[in-house]
């Protein structure tokens, strides 16, 4: 049950965000350009998001930003790598922020303002559009 | 004259613009949220302690605010306005919900000091945050027993001051987390007493909270929390409290059922032992188009060694978030009690109270 859940969510993720073939990806993980981190695992992303993780190996602060989760990136995700609804996943975060366990990741509208923020936040990590390219970040792979 | 007030005025914008300079906001995030309640006893008409008159209650409104100073270090608090206070009149309530400081070592091994919400079971740490959840009240079983029959008590006190030690792991690819929380514990013996139990504690005996989850599956999530502290030798009552909790979670697609049980036991000043039990059981199903209807059955045994005395409060349920952030939500709650209950708000007696709410967080 455990490794056909696992095989799902990596199936998901390499149908969402298509490692190593950006061309035919949707999704992209883009990360600040001077983290070492070259991949991650599914796990560790969904744990990144939902608060779990929230420091890089290296002890510096992970900052994740998403699409709003009104967009159809961002429910994508949502749905797809976190394995929650829309309004699950506020729920959680509702409950862990008023009880005192930190912010939701940051949003925004579009692609390009995600990259805007991973560029000039160090630590931080996002989900983009795959078509995006742009040199002052760097997309790491997703590994098993 | 002018010289001095541009002096002044100098000194003072500079005072301004060092601390603005100071503040990286990026770092800084307000939330809140505040909600107002109406409550109405329907049945028996003109008896009981329920509000007859559909009485608005300005329950709350709170900041919370979260400042990641380092990137180990994160300073957090929830500052509360409740019932429309107004301290001319002495009414209402001001408080730091909590306010304390995080330093994380790692992700597992995170440490908090200050001033907090005692971590047990599912709802204490947000019992005012009505935008977490989706009934007007959380469940009274567990969280203010005494609300639903007068004799029983509390499982564990709201706040306390200390040091907390929590984080999060996984074993294999299932999730659990932790949190130990040591505090000065529930010392209060009335509301005269001067002592402050969030500045001084009047005994050796620190209270010791804990709790442990763990997410055997995505939709699955089952906990357990435990709760231990002697009281202050100014107590002519009670010596100790003990209690245990479990909580379950389930969730898939729209289903969710929540689900706890508690158990404690009380020392009295002779030595004899009062034992308490409650729980309840909330499934609700929530619609895309934000309606949620939920039920509840909060069940409470106020002493496990008398007979006949137990309440139950029975909510039937809707909550509409029509916007993110934005619910209305009505229930009607029947109290109902064995021959022997004290029923909290109507002795003795079955009792129909409706309530509703208007909830905003942002």
């Amino acid at each position: 049950m455990n490794q056909l859940r696992r095989f799902g969510i990596l199936a998901a993720l390499i149908l969402v965000i298509g490692v190593g073939r950006a061309q035919a990806a949707s999704t992209l993980i883009i990360v600040h350009k001077d983290l070492a981190t070259s991949k991650i695992t599914a796990e560790e992303l969904e744990s990144i998001y939902l608060g779990k993780k929230t420091l890089w190996e290296s002890g510096s602060k992970i900052a994740p930003v998403i699409l709003i989760e009104d967009s159809a990136g961002g429910k994508e995700f949502i749905e797809t790598v976190l394995s929650k609804t829309v309004p699950q996943y506020r729920a959680y975060w509702k409950r862990r922020l008023f009880s005192g366990g930190g912010s939701f990741p940051r949003s925004f509208p579009s692609s390009a303002e995600i990259v805007d923020f991973v560029a000039k936040t160090p630590g931080a990590i996002g989900v983009v559009d795959g078509s995006t390219r742009d040199e002052r970040v760097k997309v790491v792979a997703l590994s098993k | 004259m002018k010289l001095r007030f541009w002096g002044v005025a100098g000194l003072v914008c500079l005072a301004i613009s060092t601390r603005v300079e100071a503040i990286d906001w990026d770092k800084v995030t307000f939330n809140g949220y505040t909600s107002l309640e109406i409550e109405r006893q329907l049945e028996p008409k003109g008896e009981g302690r329920g509000d007859p008159h559909t009485s608005f209650d300005a329950k709350e409104f709170d900041i919370v605010l979260n400042i990641q100073a380092t990137d180990s270090i994160r300073a957090t608090a929830n500052i509360i306005w409740e019932h429309g206070p107004a301290t001319e009149d002495g009414r209402g309530n001001i408080a730091l919900e909590y306010g304390f400081v995080e330093y994380s070592y790692s992700d597992l091994f995170r440490f908090r000091a200050g001033k907090m919400l005692t971590p047990f079971g599912v709802f204490n740490e947000i019992h005012t945050a009505k935008i977490a959840f989706l009934s007007v009240q959380e469940p009274l079983s567990l969280n203010k027993p005494d609300r639903i029959v007068k004799s029983a008590f509390r499982f564990y006190p709201r706040y306390g001051s200390g040091l907390s030690f929590l984080g999060d792991g996984m074993i294999g690819s299932k999730r659990w987390e932790y949190v130990v929380f040591i505090a000065n514990g529930d010392q209060i013996v009335s509301k005269d007493d001067p002592n402050n139990p969030y500045e001084l504690d009047d005994n050796n005996s620190k209270s010791v909270t804990a709790r442990i989850r763990l997410e055997p599956t995505e939709s699955f999530r089952v906990g357990g929390s435990y709760y231990r502290d002697s009281y202050s030798a100014k107590n002519k009552r009670y010596r100790s409290l003990a209690a245990s909790g479990l909580e379950f979670e389930f969730n898939r697609g729209g289903l969710q059922v929540l689900a706890e049980a508690a158990f404690a036991s009380r020392e009295n000043i002779d030595r004899s032992k009062t034992r308490e039990a409650t729980w309840y059981i909330q499934p609700a199903f929530h619609f895309e188009n934000g309606v949620t209807p939920y039920v509840r059955y909060d069940w409470v045994d106020p002493d496990r060694d008398k007979s006949s005395d137990q309440g139950h409060d029975l909510i039937v349920g809707v909550n509409y978030e029509f916007q993110p952030g934005f619910m209305v939500r009505i229930e009607n709650n029947w109290f109902k009690g064995q021959k022997n209950t004290d029923l909290a708000s109507y002795p003795g007696g079955d009792y129909n109270e409706i309530k509703a709410s208007i909830v905003l967080g942002w």
